[in-house]
């Protein structure tokens, strides 16, 4: 008898039943935002059943956009500290986030309120409202566009890996031996390109839906404009009595799942089940400084005047005397 | 005008100028991921040269520095006796004028509400970089050519 595991056995079936679904049906459209206002999207946790479709259409719509990297790698200075990431020989890992892998599921089993609970979490970029990757990108790589989708643009990121580094959720990641700095310096300078959910934004500029939205049998996903998104994720969690993550966190995001159990519980869970990936904790806003900053900034010409004010006057002053 | 006979800026002021200098220089470059691969973070005190979000803070700081001492020079040159810039003068304040004017948007862009256009980002980003680099060039000659920023001296007499 053959071993199939409870995944596969619901890979397998889901992506039947969404192939024939969307076979058989127009494809539906990513409603209309106005202009300027940026797109949210909503994930129902509390009905995704771990198909692993939306991972599989992910995989295989993106596939074009994957790394095809040059070897052998150049070598870098200082080895010791500069360390070569391959994921090409490791192009089938769906269990987490790789520059071939851009969205993939964790699951926790939790018990809350009395109750068990089997959740799966469709993990993938945030697309956060103030990116600190694309704000600290020193090479204008990473970038938000207007529709409010984040993404790595691989012909200029040069794979400093900067904006894993400031990420709270640590989402992009690196493959080496591609981009910019093989024509530059590459024992120098650059280590690849970071990879990461751009959202299917090409999809989405043809008035496509993203491929895991549109492939998901349980319908859990939702995309539109984001007070739209946030009021839908209210609904939901207004329904069973739910919580919503992302909404505020780092500062507001452009994704909000909702679950029947706290993210506190889930976040421990997942720790306590050693999931990998990112975490499910509470996040501060980590633009908040840097926003502070800015706005004293807007007072460093009245102090530098006052100043000179005050040396005139002094000078002046003492030239009568 | 009794202030054309004055010193227009003292030596405590060429101090906070090229603390500035020096602390906009390193902390800029700190922005690029170059500290942690060379070692510079593992040095004693050092450690904090790594933290993005540190350095950046601390670049602002300088920045906040830099605006002011910009605009108190401004000031008191359109009070005093005006003297004119030289050449290597008018590189400098040039090539300062294109670092201020992309620094400014790249502050401005990380207001949550302001957005830019990604290429808009780019130039700015790199122009930003670039600028800097051509200033750590221009400085360097010019310290070495013993050339003033002023056709006449100025500073601290």
């Amino acid at each position: 008898m053959s071993n199939i595991s409870r995944r596969s056995f619901l890979k397998k079936a889901a992506a039947s039943a969404g192939g024939l679904a969307l076979a058989a049906s127009a494809p539906r459209a990513v409603a209309a935002s106005p202009k300027g206002a940026e797109l949210a999207t909503v994930l129902d946790i509390g009905r995704c059943i771990g198909c692993g479709a939306c991972v599989d259409a992910c995989r295989t719509i993106n596939n074009f956009k994957f790394p095809r990297p040059e070897k052998p790698f150049p070598a870098m200075s200082p080895q010791d500290r500069v360390k070569v990431e391959d994921w090409s020989e490791k192009q089938n890992v769906d269990s987490r986030l790789t520059p071939y892998n851009w969205l993939f599921l964790q699951t926790v089993d939790v018990s809350y309120k009395g109750k068990d609970y089997l959740i799966h979490i469709p993990r993938r970029c945030m697309h956060c409202q103030n990116p600190p990757c694309a704000n600290l990108c020193p090479f204008g790589a990473a970038r938000k566009l207007e529709n409010g989708i984040t993404v790595i643009h691989p012909d200029i990121c040069f794979g400093g890996a900067k904006c894993k580094a400031v990420c709270p959720w640590k989402i992009p990641q690196r493959q080496t031996g591609v981009g910019l700095y093989l024509k530059m310096m590459p024992r120098f300078a650059g280590n690849g390109v970071l990879f990461k959910c751009d959202r299917c934004f090409d999809r989405i500029d043809k008035g496509k839906l993203p491929a895991c939205i549109e492939i998901c049998p349980e319908q859990i996903q939702h995309i539109g404009p984001r007070e739209a998104m946030l009021e839908k994720a209210r609904a939901i969690a207004k329904d069973y009595d739910g919580f919503i993550y992302g909404d505020t966190e780092n500062g507001g995001t452009n994704t909000f799942y909702v679950s029947p159990v706290p993210f506190e519980v889930l976040d421990r869970a997942l720790k306590e089940q050693a999931q990998p990936g990112p975490h499910l904790a509470s996040v501060k806003n980590s633009m908040a400084i840097s926003e502070n900053l800015g706005k004293a900034l807007l007072l460093a010409p009245l102090a530098g005047a006052l100043a000179a004010g005050a040396s005139i006057a002094g000078k002046l002053k003492n030239s009568r005397d | 005008m009794q202030l054309q006979n004055q010193p227009a800026f003292g030596r405590l002021y060429k101090w906070l100028w090229g603390l500035c200098i020096l602390g906009l220089v390193f902390t800029g470059f700190g922005q690029l991921p170059i500290y942690a691969r060379y070692g510079l973070s593992t040095l004693p005190g050092l450690k904090w040269s790594a933290d993005f979000y540190f350095t950046h803070a601390l670049h602002e700081a300088f920045a906040f520095l830099f605006i002011a001492l910009a605009v108190y020079a401004i000031v008191i040159w359109l009070f005093g006796r005006r003297p004119a810039l030289s050449m290597s003068g008018l590189l400098r304040l040039a090539i300062l004028a294109g670092i201020f004017a992309t620094g400014i948007v790249r502050v401005l862009k990380n207001f949550h509400n302001i957005h830019f256009s990604p290429d808009t980002l780019l130039v700015a980003d790199l122009g930003h970089l670039a600028l800097a680099v051509v200033f750590l060039v221009t400085i360097a000659i010019t310290a070495a050519l013993s050339r003033p920023w002023l056709k006449t001296g100025y500073y601290g007499q």
